[in-house]
């Protein structure tokens, strides 16, 4: 019998909608265990210590979340980030591109002396948006945005059992339905214009698609829409960094990925919900 | 007196030209900046963005990456011109991120031109000390 | 209790974070404080840079729950800017993914968040409802699958879709995703009418309880057609605590019309319309507002709901606990509306996109999410990059009165609550819970004022 426990930090609850759209599978999967903790579903008000299994889905984005994050943690034998937020730091991580005194004072500007708030009311704003495990150890990670409900069914059933979830090694273009046919086309096309060739590989036709750096496992269901991916399930390895390796193969395939476009355009199109993990933002942080 | 600014320059050269280039430098006693650490590779093609981005997380102040003369002088046929891809679009990425692409560069060269390795790791060295340190906190690649 | 301070930490069986501070003095209420602690993640300053084609994916992470919402109001804010109509057969798939999306959000509500209140359940929780009634739990999860079936079919995904660019649709609705649709809408239509009929008998069950949450009269507003309901397009209305229309508006114009004011004691902003100044000007939105706006309600069982709803709260309808009912209401509305657009044979049609050219613009987007009104506007320069944004929320919108009525409910019920604390409590939770509030979305931005 496992006690179980989510939190939510930064995030959108789409990983819990998805949690609660396990439906039957979920209520069967919880009967021979006890959810102790999960606010939106349950009356619960704190995380009980000790706790077996702790899922976290949002990132790090203020000091309330980063104590929560830490007092979870010390009560939680298991840990387990899921969603993109909490692995990589999710699409918020975008920010951390703005400057960081700039967002601060504008920040710090919304509790000038004029709102006589004291200050434990608000959250603090931290620096940067952080995932989950540069702040805490994890156990396991289920990425994506949201994770795919069978991957998250089957990794619950690993970690429950005692076992090791597996993720797919593969990347999305395994997964994907288009037809590769070993040539890039010169032209960079962006999302307005519709791919004159549904069948064709969006990436050789021009379109900016993650898919050679992006975690297989969503049975590439943007292309199957004719939507290039967008990176959403982080890098097949985590020990990629999403956008660089995706200039790697860009630059190896003959395309000159040099961008008109700023850091702040760019880092939408290759780092859309890892951009606070990426080298890129390290080095920017320097300032 | 304040010291003097010593730059780290990392040299990533492809083991057919550049670094035979370099090694013919040595042995000819042609001197060449004490700045310029050299990372041998088997071509220029075979770094990856993220060795010359994590070359500056480590404290480089300036990265060369250095191959075989373009026009079939790659042993590996395009390696050198996939590296000069990779570098271009290097350089815009370390403008973006406040870095400067000054600090960034590709050379090509031959086995055969020592001469040529001393010239551009001076010039690149003399550029750096000019440009001064990176001044990033130095992490663990 | 006489004096101190009593607080729910966090609010349960709601989408997001907050906190309920009352502060007691000699056995009375000296003040009550709805807290929302959900941290800002700064979608509007975010978006700068972007290019605008990317909007309807990137701001729909604001909520997981209302994500459709977003998506179609950015692009609807996206073609504003850059001029583009998309065919009319684009827009019957957003109507329907937008309809698909009130399905699956008032499900969830309904069934994992409200219900374990107004049944008796010792586990107050969609878990607890699985063990006293499988039945009904099995409603819920078929109503909720059919909701983010219909997402993933016209979307490609069922939650955070991908599908609305500007200029229409990536993609038509394949023949047989529409055969399976119609198949099990048909199995869900049954189980809505049941969800509506066991609001009404809880609305028998639960009179005490009910009076309680008669807190006050309102302005309400919401898209609408001619008094009809409607959810995509329109224009906004506005109407008077009694019922009556007073303004309505183009969506571009929405600025002229709605305004933010700053509250000292809290980092939110209170919309309200310029017209009438604050506070005065406040409003509502959301499933109740929308009701309330409609004048003619289509017919069947649905008009009998709605006649129903009057019957019990009055027209237009004030008591906070009507909005669950609205919610019922507009769920077996919604399945029926999916019925009629999937038998519709123009929902198959494949001419779902024309090609919109991105340049320098200023485009407002509004669409009915289903806690309410939403509304997405943005500048872009003239390669198609988002310069400015303003994302006004229904939940935002809403806060006002969410705070407002936590401070009378807690003024009414506490003089009389000795013993009963918990109790009491439970209600100030069940009366924040029927806003159905996303608090995600509602503080997507903090205030990026500079100090003046």
């Amino acid at each position: 019998m496992t006690t179980i426990a989510t939190l939510s930090l930064s995030g959108d609850a789409g990983c819990h909608v998805i949690l609660a759209s396990l439906h039957e599978k979920l209520i069967k999967l919880l009967e021979p265990h006890e959810l102790v903790f999960c606010q939106i579903l349950k009356d619960s008000r704190t995380i009980p210590d000790p706790v077996d299994l702790t899922l976290v889905e949002g990132s790090v984005r203020t000091e309330y979340d980063r104590e929560r994050l830490r007092e979870a943690r010390a009560r939680t034998k298991t840990f387990v980030a899921i969603g993109s937020c909490a692995c990589f730091g999710g699409i918020q991580s975008l920010c951390n591109v703005l400057d960081r005194q700039e967002l601060m004072r504008e920040t710090y500007g919304a509790m000038a002396p004029e709102t006589s708030l004291p200050r434990g009311d608000l959250p603090e704003v931290l620096p940067k948006n952080l995932p989950v495990h540069e702040v805490v150890n994890v156990d396991f990670s289920i990425p994506g945005c949201p994770p795919e409900s069978d991957e998250v069914a089957s990794c619950l059933q690993a970690i429950l059992s005692g076992g090791t979830p597996q993720l797919s090694l593969k990347n999305v273009c395994d997964e994907c339905k288009k037809e590769r046919k070993g040539k890039l086309e010169a032209k960079i096309r962006r999302l307005t214009e519709r791919p004159t060739d549904l069948d064709r590989c969006l990436l050789e036709l021009g379109y900016v698609c993650m898919g050679p750096a992006t975690r297989a496992g969503c049975q590439a269901k943007c292309l199957a829409a004719n939507v290039p991916c967008e990176g959403c399930r982080g890098p097949a390895d985590q020990k990629y960094d999403q956008g660089v390796a995706m200039l790697d193969a860009l630059t190896s395939a003959g395309r000159d990925a040099i961008s008109v476009y700023s850091l702040a355009t760019m880092s939408a199109m290759y780092h859309r919900y890892s951009f606070a993990t990426s080298i890129l933002a390290k080095l920017f942080e320097r300032k | 007196m304040g010291s003097k600014f010593e730059p780290k320059v990392v040299a990533f050269c492809c083991w057919w030209c550049a670094y035979g280039a370099a090694d013919l430098a040595g042995i000819s006693k042609l001197t060449y900046p004490a700045s310029v650490r050299i990372v041998r590779v088997p071509c220029s093609g075979r770094i990856d963005a993220l060795h010359i981005l994590k070359a500056f997380r480590a404290g480089a102040d300036g990265v060369i990456v250095a191959g075989c003369l373009k026009d079939g002088g790659c042993h590996y046929v395009d390696g050198n011109m996939k590296a000069e891809r990779r570098v271009k679009a290097l350089k815009k990425a370390l403008d973006s991120v406040g870095i400067g692409s000054e600090r960034l560069e590709m050379y090509f060269l031959s086995a055969g031109m020592p001469d040529k390795f001393v010239e551009y790791t001076t010039e690149f060295a003399r550029r750096i000390e000019q440009l001064g340190p990176v001044g990033l906190e130095v992490k663990q690649a | 209790m006489d004096a101190g301070e009593l607080t729910i930490e966090p609010v349960t069986r709601i989408e997001g974070h907050s906190r309920v501070t009352i502060l007691l003095e000699k056995k009375k209420v000296k003040g009550a404080r709805f807290n929302i602690v959900e941290s800002p993640r700064f979608f509007e300053k975010l978006l700068e840079g972007k290019f605008a084609e990317e909007a309807p994916r990137i701001t729909q992470r604001i909520c997981g729950v209302c994500p459709v919402a977003h998506h179609l109001a950015s692009v609807k804010a996206v073609e504003a800017a850059w001029d583009c109509s998309p065919p009319e057969a684009a827009i019957n798939l957003r109507r329907l993914m937008l309809v698909g999306q009130l399905i699956s959000s008032h499900s969830l509500h309904l069934g994992f968040l409200a219900l374990p209140d107004l049944l008796d359940l010792d586990d107050r929780s969609i878990l607890g409802i699985a063990q006293r009634d499988p039945k009904l739990a099995s409603s819920i999860f078929k109503l909720n699958r059919f909701g983010l079936r219909i997402t993933e079919a016209v979307g490609g995904r069922a939650v955070h879709p991908v599908s609305a660019i500007p200029g229409g649709m990536s993609k038509p609705l394949e023949g047989e995703l529409r055969d399976e649709l119609l198949v099990t809408g048909k199995e869900c239509m049954g189980m809505a009418y049941n969800l509506a009929d066991l609001l009404d008998e809880t609305g028998d069950n639960r009179r005490e309880l009910i009076r309680c949450f008669d807190l006050g009269r309102t302005r309400y507003l919401s898209l609408t057609s001619d008094g009809q309901y409607e959810l995509y397009d329109g224009k906004v209305a506005v109407l008077n605590p009694s019922g009556k229309k007073e303004i309505e508006f183009e969506p571009k114009d929405y600025s002229d019309h709605i305004a933010e004011k700053t509250i000292p004691h809290s980092y939110a902003k209170h919309p309200y319309l310029r017209r009438f100044g604050y506070p005065a000007g406040i409003y509502r939105v959301g499933p109740l507002a929308r009701l309330n706006m409609t004048a003619r309600a289509t017919a069947g069982r649905v008009a009998e709901h709605v006649m129903s709803l009057a019957k019990r709260f009055g027209r237009p309808a004030h008591n906070t606990f009507a909005y669950d009912h609205a919610r019922a209401i507009e769920l077996v509305h919604a399945v029926e509306q999916a019925l009629d657009m999937l038998t519709d044979p123009a929902i198959e049609t494949n001419d779902v996109f024309v090609r919109a050219q991105p340049r320098e613009g200023r485009g407002v987007g509004i669409v009915e999410a289903p806690r309410g009104l939403l509304i997405h506007d943005y500048r872009t320069d003239s390669d198609g990059l988002v310069t400015k944004a303003n994302i006004v929320t229904p939940t935002t919108q809403n806060t006002p009165s969410i705070e407002s009525e936590t401070l009378r409910l807690a003024s009414s019920l506490f003089p009389h609550a000795a013993g009963h604390v918990q109790e009491m409590l439970s209600r100030i939770e069940i009366l924040i819970r029927a806003y159905d509030p996303c608090l995600t979305c509602s503080t997507h931005f903090v205030e990026l004022r500079r100090s003046a």
